[in-house]
């Protein structure tokens, strides 16, 4: 299983469903800070990035884990963790580029996306605007690539960002 | 800096997919698309074929979206490149890149894209329709130009 | 072929992974002097303070070794490394070697001053450690070191219901990671939490007749039970020295970016070696688990016949302290005090925070209070990143939604106010 979450920030207009349903779903309760999946939001441009691991072949975050815990799983995929191991001294919150890991103040320990443990991912199945898939990377470079083709084709040109592909959002503009 | 560019000419193209076969065979030792650099998009019920590579943008964000330095501009070729031996697999490089040029190996578990080659683009060597070429920056762009005008005079 | 490595610690373990992974059906030996599998020493303090079980320390079980395939050979010591015939020798045998790893780690200091034989005395290295300071039952603590050990140490006992003092020889806490202003943060934070704190002390005795009574400074003699020594460590380089290998002037066994000492076929890794900043490129003796777990995986990569080049080591210190997350990351002022470094400080409510640049780059970050977009900055550490190339991103927007970690980073660069704060 190769699939990922794959995000479209440019189709994020911030909502922040998929932080409720994934504390709901994976912490029990719907508070948005033990969400694993976090929208960073940009109030002035109304800018929205969404973040969730990207479950890394060569995790920053195992690498810095003090106890060990965190490994990949060559059978699904994932970067999982040992919980019960876990003593939360955040060396991997603070080691991941992407803000992924998140404090779990209840248990103090620290937890990250696992796909909703593969079953289809709540928060892809939430979005309402279509930001959020649960595919192979490779496919939404598909896309793009047959976005940056047809650009080609009309305009006879080298290709350019299809008016689609993610981009600047001006406070104010609708999609 | 290397002032030449992959200049494709998109009416020449007939998706044969040689290209990509020869790509994939020169880095990976094997021949399939998903492991070629250069990809062609095809639309056949719209009749037409294009091939699709990198743009070596000024402002790369694969580069920037990398988060270890694995995607790095060779200083005297501009070339940009992926060190495999550093790439932690996150992907972040795929989602960024706006015409989809960036690839991942699944088998190694790494990203990877156009690396021109080392100088001599083999894309260019084997298209027997030379579709695409490697040429300098000014040359493509006259070029660019007299088909422009041949256009507007036949109008 | 067989590989034979000395340690039991994080970085032989990595390497003996690696290796049983690159080469399914190579012959790997560990000699360890502690007859225990490998634990983790980083959660010590964790176990002394009662939030982890001993039991959990272990990060290998004996039964894991074996499904590896390592022969182990525990609760032994390395008598010589005979280069010349490719032999460990330890006390009861022989053990012949193709390749080895050297992962010997370090040993706690303590000074050789009066009183350090006295029943009281201890240091926290090992389970052995930790197993007598809980027999001991610690009521009147002193802790002389304030580094990580000490300081989580400190809370730990403090938190058990200790009487805690914290005795540092130089004029601030944590002085290895944290500059003046963080360090008197943590020291403020210290002391809200019932520890007792004295810097620019120097210890010059322990008092007691057979068993701790009490130390004396240059400035006081305080009363005491238990005295726990975090000074520091010396690396267990003897052994390697005999044999031949070079030790470089720190005191670690010299290797090059590939762990290969000055004689072929031996590597080293760990707590051991003299290692080199990713920042600074300048030779260092990084003592923390993540950097030995990464030099034995490319002691093993090397090893096993895959060359993998070490990018050096990055200091990276993580310690909550009375609830706040205290983080240092790169380079100190203090690391780094013939270089003109740039500092930008900020002081908001509860929080702070400095970034240290060289030549418009980061080259080292000191928070206390922050927990989001780290990551971010430690990634621009590591790639060396111009920051005026993220600033511009981050004024812009422009093309941010491809490089969304930016925005992590933005908080700590854009100079605070509501529009940045993602």
């Amino acid at each position: 299983m190769d699939k990922r979450i794959v995000i479209d920030p440019g189709k994020c207009d911030g909502c922040g469903i998929c932080e409720l349903v994934c504390a709901a779903g994976r912490s029990g309760t719907w508070h948005p800070a033990l969400s694993r999946i976090k929208v960073k939001k940009d109030p002035i441009w109304s800018l929205n990035l969404p973040v969730v691991c990207s479950h890394c072949e060569d995790a920053p975050c195992g690498s810095a884990c003090l106890m060990n815990i965190i490994d990949k799983d060559y059978s699904t995929g994932l970067t999982l963790r040992v919980l019960s191991r876990c003593i939360g001294c955040r060396a991997c919150q603070v080691s991941c580029p992407f803000d992924a890991c998140t404090y779990d103040y209840r248990s103090e320990k620290v937890v990250n996306c696992d796909l909703c443990e593969g079953r289809a991912p709540e928060c892809v199945s939430c979005c309402p605007t279509g930001a959020l898939r649960y595919e192979r990377a490779e496919y939404f470079g598909e896309e793009k690539l047959k976005a940056a083709a047809r650009a080609a084709i009309i305009e006879e040109a080298e290709p350019v960002p299809d008016k689609d592909t993610p981009g600047l959002k001006r406070s104010g503009g609708v999609k | 800096m290397n002032s030449k560019v992959l200049f494709v000419d998109y009416h020449k193209c007939v998706g044969c997919g040689t290209c990509e076969m020869i790509c994939s065979l020169v880095h990976e030792n094997a021949c399939g698309r998903s492991l070629s650099r250069i990809r062609v998009v095809r639309e056949d019920k719209m009749g037409y074929s294009v091939p699709i590579t990198c743009s070596f943008c000024e402002k790369p964000v694969c580069l920037n979206a990398c988060p270890v330095g694995a995607v790095l501009r060779n200083k005297e070729t501009g070339v940009i490149t992926v060190q495999k031996e550093k790439c932690i697999g996150c992907r972040q490089c795929v989602q960024a890149c706006p015409f989809g040029h960036m690839s991942f190996n699944f088998e190694e578990r790494h990203s990877f894209k156009c690396d021109l080659c080392e100088g001599e683009p083999q894309c260019v060597q084997f298209c027997w329709k030379e579709a695409i070429e490697y040429i300098p920056l000014e040359e493509a762009l006259e070029r660019k130009r007299r088909t422009q005008a041949v256009k507007m005079i036949e109008e | 072929m067989r590989t034979v490595i000395i340690g039991n610690g994080v970085s032989g373990n990595k390497a003996a992974e690696t290796i049983r992974r690159q080469k399914p059906d190579w012959e790997v030996v560990m000699i360890s002097r502690e007859a225990l599998p490998a634990y983790s020493a980083c959660a010590l303090p964790d176990c002394l303070a009662g939030w982890v079980s001993r039991d959990d320390l272990f990060i290998k079980s004996f039964s894991d070794y074996r499904e590896l395939s390592i022969r182990t050979e525990f609760g032994k010591e390395v008598r010589l490394i005979d280069t010349a015939s490719c032999e460990v020798v330890l006390e009861d045998r022989k053990i012949e070697y193709d390749r080895l790893i050297l992962a010997s780690g370090s040993r706690a200091l303590i000074p050789p001053l009066t009183g350090v034989m006295l029943e009281g005395n201890f240091i926290l290295k090992s389970v052995f450690d930790l197993e007598r300071i809980m027999a001991h039952r610690p009521k009147q603590v002193v802790i002389v070191g304030s580094g990580n050990i000490g300081v989580e140490a400190a809370e730990a006992l403090e938190l058990r219901g200790c009487e805690v003092t914290i005795i540092e020889m130089l004029d601030r806490v944590m002085p290895k990671v944290f500059d003046e202003k963080p360090s008197a943060i943590i020291r403020r934070l210290l002391e809200e939490n019932g520890v007792r704190v004295l810097t620019g002390e120097k210890v010059m005795e322990v008092r007691g007749s057979g068993k701790v009574e009490g130390i004396i400074t240059d400035a006081r003699e305080i009363p005491c039970d238990t005295v726990i020594w975090a000074v520091g460590v010396r690396q267990n380089v003897e052994t390697a020295r005999e044999a031949g290998i070079d030790i470089g002037s720190l005191g670690g066994i010299k290797v090059n970016s590939r762990m290969e000492t000055n004689i072929e076929g031996i590597y080293a890794c760990g707590d051991c070696i003299e290692s080199f900043s990713l920042v600074t490129r300048r030779p260092e003796l990084s003592l923390l688990w993540p950097s030995a777990k990464r030099q034995g995986e490319i002691a093993g990569l090397n090893c096993s016949g895959k060359p993998a080049e070490y990018e050096g080591s990055f200091t990276l210190v993580v310690e909550e302290i009375c609830g706040k997350n205290c983080v240092s990351m790169g380079s100190t002022g203090g690391m780094q005090n013939d270089i003109q470094l740039q500092v930008i400080e900020n002081e908001d409510k509860d929080c702070y925070f400095r970034l240290l640049l060289d030549n418009g780059r980061i080259a080292g970050f000191q928070g206390i209070g922050h927990n989001e977009g780290l990551g971010a900055i430690m990634a621009l550490i590591k790639t060396k990143t111009q920051l005026s190339e993220v600033k511009r991103v981050l004024e812009t927007r422009e093309l941010l939604t491809m490089v969304p970690w930016f925005a992590g980073a933005a908080r700590y660069l854009m100079g605070g106010g509501d529009s940045y704060e993602f």
